[in-house]
């Protein structure tokens, strides 16, 4: 009786359910493509209130920042001039060495303009597309951390997977004792290094860099700090919980990385 | 004795919005990055007034723009949403909708079922956080959407709905 009163229903869900899982994801993502711009002006007007609201609440924070900031600044100053120096010296040695010359690193600069509107997915809106020279799969940064990699480029627009979420990978080192592992995301603005060696000396705060493995990220960029240590049970591997450098909860400039492998 | 008359026209420009601010300004609210679902809630709140059909393809249309904006699976939420809309809407002739309690009730089983449905459909097609990671995340979903509810209901209440007495 409640199935017939309500048969059109039933018919509606069911037909949305097939066509859901008959045609290919890549069509929908062409759609969106598509239409999707239709909604990105208001979404960015939308944001920028987000970013005001946000920051307005966080202004005495902002203000110790700032103070930090510049102490910082001086402290990077010196070390600058020395990193200067020491990178003549490392061109010299190398090409003394005949080595090959390292990636080198351009940046395009987007503005974010949203966010994803669930809460599983760690995703966000740039405002700089295909036209602008953004592809799939490039690095994004942001503070000198990165944020994540391209995964949709569209005309004008592109979306950015975070580190975060889950179905983000990025292979990882200690900066510290070179150990390698695979960082996922795991929500909630936090990353998982998995597979370390059991025997791996790890500390609370050691820096995670990118290990240069995959073609996706360079090598040596900034990831996070480790935030905890974990042993498996078993005592297989040993998992940290990293907190990403860059702060992935209110993203406002980017920059998406332009990098060139070969030699 | 009064009518209770439903204005769509103050409705959907608001409910569109809800997606817009969905995607920006409502995390500036987020505890614990936990933010409240408007676009269900206002799925919700059309559905209880107008029934099982158009709260199916309210829950649709916002479903897809919300799918728009996201990177998951384009068609998820319009589907997920649309059998929500449904489901409240089939309650609406056995449930007294205006009272707090109710709308508390259904927010918080609606935010549930989103929750659920999603992590169970999405899960066929990209990774999700494992359950353990993302059990906090879940629950804190829905208790801050369904006290959020509250609030939000009496605002799309005083826009989108009118009381008109008549002398029968």
């Amino acid at each position: 009786m409640f199935i017939r009163k309500h048969l059109s229903l039933l018919l509606v869900l069911i037909s949305a359910a097939f066509l859901l899982f008959v045609i290919p994801p890549a069509v929908f993502v062409n759609f969106r493509g598509t239409a999707s711009p239709l909604l990105l002006s208001p979404l960015s007007v939308c944001y920028q209130l987000y970013l005001v609201s946000a920051n307005l609440i966080r202004v005495p924070l902002r203000y110790r920042e700032l103070l930090q900031l510049r102490q910082e600044v001086a402290n990077l100053r010196v070390r600058c001039t020395r990193a200067e120096e020491q990178a003549a010296e490392n061109v010299r040695l190398r090409e003394l060495l005949e080595l090959r010359k390292k990636t080198a690193l351009n940046f395009i600069a987007a503005e974010v303009i949203g966010k994803d509107p669930s809460n599983w997915l760690s995703t966000v809106i740039i405002n700089k597309g295909e036209q602008d020279g953004i592809s799939v799969n490039q690095p994004v940064m942001q503070g000198g951390g990165v944020i994540g990699k391209v995964t949709e480029a569209h005309r004008h627009h592109a979306k950015v997977l975070l580190i975060s979420d889950a179905n983000s990978r990025v292979v990882a080192l200690v900066q510290r004792t070179r150990v390698e592992g695979i960082m996922e995301g795991i929500g909630g603005g936090l990353c998982r290094l998995k597979f370390l060696p059991p025997d791996t000396e790890v500390q609370l705060g050691d820096t995670i860099i990118t290990a240069g493995v995959g073609g996706v990220y360079p090598e040596g960029l900034l990831l996070g700090n480790v935030e905890s240590i974990r042993v498996e049970r078993g005592g297989a591997y040993k998992n940290c919980i990293i907190r990403p450098i860059a702060r992935l909860a209110m993203l406002e400039e980017v920059a998406c990385l332009k990098f060139d492998s070969t030699p | 004795m009064f009518k209770i008359r439903f204005n769509p026209v103050a409705f959907w420009p608001l409910a569109g919005l809800s997606v817009l601010l969905q995607a920006s300004v409502v995390h500036s609210v987020s505890i614990g990055g936990v933010v409240p679902d408007l676009v269900l809630l206002c799925v919700i709140f059309y559905a209880l007034y107008q029934g099982a059909g158009r709260g199916l393809a309210a829950g649709m249309a916002l479903g897809c723009l919300t799918d728009l904006l996201s990177a998951g699976i384009m068609g998820m939420n319009a589907l997920i949403l649309g059998c929500i809309g449904a489901g409240t809407g089939l309650l609406r002739e056995r449930v007294y909708t205006t009272h707090p309690l109710t709308r508390l009730l259904v927010a918080a089983v609606a935010g549930l079922l989103h929750n659920l449905l999603y992590y169970i459909l999405a899960g066929n097609f990209h990774r999700l956080p494992q359950w353990h990671d993302s059990a906090g995340l879940m629950w804190g979903s829905v208790l801050y959407t369904s006290v959020a509810n509250l609030a939000i209901a009496a605002f799309l209440e005083r826009f989108a709905v009118k009381k008109v007495f008549t002398l029968t």
